[in-house]
């Protein structure tokens, strides 16, 4: 088997997740920005399960550093929230995989909220306003979006052979 | 199979902490604010500027459809209501070039500079920062533009905010409603200075104005030109609360900004002041000289 066959469905699902994370409702509320799922996170996590052998700690931590300059955010703060959820994911593959689809959303939910938690604490450290809604809302909704981001991306994955 | 698990295990965890430290050491760089990454972070925000335009597409092309279906006749009435306004436009900047002549010529009474003209330059908003509580966008004008960290950035309404990082293609914007904005700013009426902080969601506030001053609610603010980073005579905003606790060393003024800053699609970049006098051929603006 070609060791590069259909991975390049790794890159371009993240390219979409970066779409994802900064497409906007034009005069939206204010609010709708917590409702954003953590979609980088929920991607990785997935590819940290399906596909262990083609993610790493480290690519996701490189991964995470254009997501940081699209929502100009601290370098390295995506990165290595990103590297937790594939480290997690990989580490937990085989157990994981046995999941119902409701655990799985228990654990994305999880991981996400450490992520989110993380995230927001050094904002805050970076003089940027803390805000519990901004840690809860990605988290609930990167929960309840995995089932999705699972279901189009292993449809995908098999399409081509990741 | 447990032990495979068990040895991937093991090349993973040193490698997360190299990773976690790593991003402390970037995180804690960003903290001091010595913009030693600034190189890497304009690398790659060029890099992902596609990302933005594909993320801004669906209004791009909702746009463009809009135009390209509407009737003949209603581009026609819209043509006809521009020209009008184009014409009522003219008739005022012919006026205020008049006052701004007369303006010049007091200033050399007074042995003070005459005030330039702004090069502007139009750039047009290709992604909002999602986080509700920051303020700030990213415009498709950068580097190569002319566009540079510091210059103020304004709409046909008021000031809008001012460049913070820019790309060879793309810059961010701060506006003047994010928390950590603030703008010097004058009363019109009273002449009073003040600074005028952003309150991202909550309300905007003047900085600690004493409980005497001269600020009542309607009050005009314009942007003061102190610190050098605002051109002056800009509106920024209008006041829209004052609370005078007399238990309170300060009152407490809310104000409100006059730039759209949440429909404005289209943004001016003030590059600097006009440079006329030297070589009008050359001059980066390029603008014929017209003043006497």
């Amino acid at each position: 088997m070609n060791p590069l066959h259909g991975g390049w469905l790794i890159p371009v699902s993240l390219v979409v997740a970066m779409v994802l994370a900064v497409v906007r409702v034009e005069g939206g509320p204010d609010w709708l920005a917590w409702l954003r799922p953590d979609w980088a996170v929920a991607v990785m996590f997935f590819w940290g399960v399906a596909a262990p052998s083609r993610v790493g700690a480290m690519s996701a931590w490189v991964a995470g550093l254009f997501f940081d300059v699209l929502v100009a955010g601290p370098l390295g703060l995506t990165g290595i929230c990103l590297a937790f959820a594939t480290y997690i994911a990989k580490r937990f593959e085989e157990r994981i995989n046995l999941y119902t689809v409701w655990q799985q959303v228990a654990a994305v939910f999880g991981i996400a909220a450490v992520i989110q938690l993380v995230k927001r604490t050094a904002l805050f450290l970076l003089d940027i306003e803390w805000s519990a809604w901004a840690v809860l809302g990605p988290t609930l909704t990167t929960a309840l979006v995995y089932p999705l981001v699972a279901f189009v991306l292993s449809i995908a994955a098999r399409r081509v052979q990741v | 199979m447990e032990s495979l698990f068990g040895s991937r295990q093991a090349q993973v965890r040193p490698l997360l902490l190299g990773l976690t430290l790593a991003s402390c050491v970037l995180l804690g760089i960003e903290k001091a604010g010595v913009g030693w990454l600034l190189p890497l972070r304009s690398v790659l925000a060029t890099a992902v500027a596609p990302v933005q335009y594909v993320a801004d597409s669906p209004y791009r092309v909702a746009r463009y459809l809009v135009e390209f279906f509407s009737t003949r006749d209603r581009l026609m009435r819209r043509n006809t209501a521009l020209e009008r306004e184009l014409l009522l436009m003219k008739a005022d900047a012919a006026r205020t070039d008049a006052i701004s002549a007369e303006n010049d010529r007091l200033r050399e009474l007074f042995n003070s500079r005459a005030r330039l003209p702004d090069d502007v330059l139009i750039a047009e908003l290709i992604e909002v920062i999602p986080d509700a509580t920051r303020r700030e966008i990213v415009v498709d004008k950068g580097s190569v533009h002319g566009v540079a960290v510091g210059q103020a950035v304004i709409d046909s309404t008021g000031v809008f905010g001012q460049v913070v990082e820019t790309t060879p293609i793309t810059s961010r914007v701060l506006l003047v409603t994010d928390p950590s904005h603030a703008i010097p700013v004058q009363v019109i009426r009273s002449k009073v200075f003040a600074i005028a902080s952003g309150g991202g969601r909550g309300p905007h506030l003047l900085d600690d104005p004493s409980v005497t001053t001269d600020i009542v609610i309607g009050d005009d603010l314009v942007s003061s030109g102190l610190g050098r980073r605002f051109p002056r005579d800009y509106p920024v905003g209008v006041v829209t609360e004052v609370v005078r606790d007399p238990t309170l060393p300060y009152a407490q003024v809310m104000w409100e900004p006059s730039a759209a800053l949440s429909r404005a699609r289209h943004v001016l970049v003030v590059l600097g002041e006009r440079r006329d006098e030297e070589q009008p051929e050359t001059g980066p603006g390029g603008v014929a000289e017209t003043e006497a």
